[in-house]
């Protein structure tokens, strides 16, 4: 072969090895580029939620409500804060009446408005006191519904520990959480005096998801079922039971309908 | 015989200077594209993180005890990045999902085509001890120098930012009745042009 043609040869395989290199390097750049932000976005995006959920613990928490019956926060004599009417609530029996409920709920239902539609939340209050086990004072779930369109879903629910509902969070997919310490009191048996409670009150958001699509995280039951759950059952419905026969990351819950 | 087809030294490379003009072209324009994608992404993340900068400090702890505390907080606020409209609205101003300005676009402004905005003082909260007719009592706060700027369609721009908070708000419900601390909305929509 002649030898000047056989150099015009290798000039164009090297530019055709430079263009291959060339086209990688900008095919990576491109990606990169289109990647890029992603991670400071959901930072954002979370530091948006926290901030959003601080305030709507509370809002709900320091929300003045009527202590008249029948009366509204802007004709009643007396009025309260909300923490003060759930302390007062919890006092006598360690529990909370269905009223209290109904109004925590309300308040939290308030809070969270400008973002229910597109997410789903659990409310609880938590008592947190070494000396004893915790104790579940309330969970709140609010819940996408199964098909589109339809009305968003809201239970009362019960669960065995917090590594239960830590699990049933993990199961509803990526979540943010925040708690704020909160003091209960409960009348001692013994002397009669109020002895303070520690509790937390805990909020987590995650973007709506139907919760049936989560196989054994969360069954409906009726209250006088819901009284009987034993959490180390394993044939309850839709238990999934860990190493330990616990149901875990299992929510048993009882819909509210009004 | 032997200079058999050459036709120089340049003439010669002809053929390999096409692929490396490719892929120099190639090159640059990806390089550009990843630039100007780069210093978008930059400029919308800084304008995120002024809106929350703004949120936060007229959030403060989420308790406005009334508008002298409220406009103390908005002094504070030194954002000249981004043009920002913030105030307290009643929580039956916004519908749910507001975080969707296009959605809420008629809802949270009362605009329609971006022509006619709902006046401040119908937009936030105004304390009722302040006479009607001005912005003397208005819960807002903005680095707008001519407010008619707002009034332009604000979800015209290229990216409009909204974000809204639960807070309390002392309210005095007169009468001798005392306050009683109302949740409101914090409202703060962000823009640049």
């Amino acid at each position: 072969m002649d030898s000047m043609s056989a150099k015009g040869q290798a000039a164009v395989t090297d530019a055709l090895f430079l263009l291959l290199v060339v086209g990688i390097l900008s095919a990576s750049l491109t990606v990169f580029s289109i990647q890029y932000g992603s991670t400071i976005q959901k930072y954002i995006s979370s530091q948006y939620i926290i901030d959003f959920e601080t305030s709507a613990l509370k809002t709900m928490l320091y929300s003045t409500v009527s202590r008249d019956s029948g009366k509204t926060v802007y004709d009643a004599k007396q009025v309260d804060y909300l923490l003060a009417v759930v302390k007062e609530d919890y006092l006598d029996d360690a529990d909370l009446n269905s009223t209290t409920k109904d109004i925590l709920r309300s308040a939290l239902k308030i809070s969270m408005k400008p973002l229910s539609s597109s997410f789903d939340y659990l409310f609880l209050i938590e008592t947190t006191d070494l000396s004893r086990e915790n104790d579940f004072v309330l969970i709140y779930l609010y819940s996408s519904p199964s098909l589109p369109g339809e009305a968003h879903l809201e239970y009362y629910c019960t669960a065995k520990d917090s590594l239960n509902i830590q699990r049933f969070l993990e199961s509803v997919g990526s979540f943010v959480p925040v708690a704020s310490g909160i003091k209960l009191s409960k009348v001692n048996e013994r002397n009669k005096n109020a002895d303070s409670v520690s509790a937390i009150a805990e909020l987590a958001l995650w973007v709506g998801t139907d919760l049936n699509s989560i196989r054994g995280k969360s069954v409906v039951f009726t209250e006088n079922e819901l009284s009987t759950i034993r959490f180390d059952d394993a044939s309850n419905i839709g238990c999934n039971a860990d190493f330990t026969g616990s149901c875990a990351g299992w929510l048993a819950c009882k819909r509210i309908t009004n | 015989m032997k200079n058999k087809g050459f036709i120089g030294p340049i003439g010669d490379d002809l053929p390999s200077l096409i692929p490396i003009v490719f892929a120099l072209t190639i090159f640059f324009a990806s390089f550009n594209s990843a630039l100007s994608n780069f210093d978008s992404k930059n400029s919308s993340f800084s304008n995120d993180l002024e809106t929350l900068k703004v949120a936060r400090i007229l959030r403060s702890n989420g308790y406005i005890v009334n508008l002298e505390n409220f406009r103390q907080l908005c002094s504070l606020v030194q954002v000249n990045s981004i043009k920002y409209m913030a105030g307290i609205a009643e929580f039956n101003a916004l519908p749910e999902d507001s975080l969707n300005p296009e959605k809420n676009y008629d809802f949270v402004f009362e605009a329609s085509n971006g022509e006619e905005l709902k006046p401040l003082d119908e937009l936030f909260y105004k304390d009722p001890k302040f006479s009607a007719g001005n912005l003397e009592g208005v819960f807002y706060c903005t680095n707008l120098k001519n407010l008619e700027e707002f009034n332009k369609g604000v979800f015209d721009y290229k990216k409009t930012i909204l974000r809204v908070y639960p807070v309390i708000l002392e309210k005095d419900r007169g009468n001798g009745l005392g306050i009683i601390a109302s949740p409101m909305q914090l409202v703060v929509v962000s823009w640049t042009q």
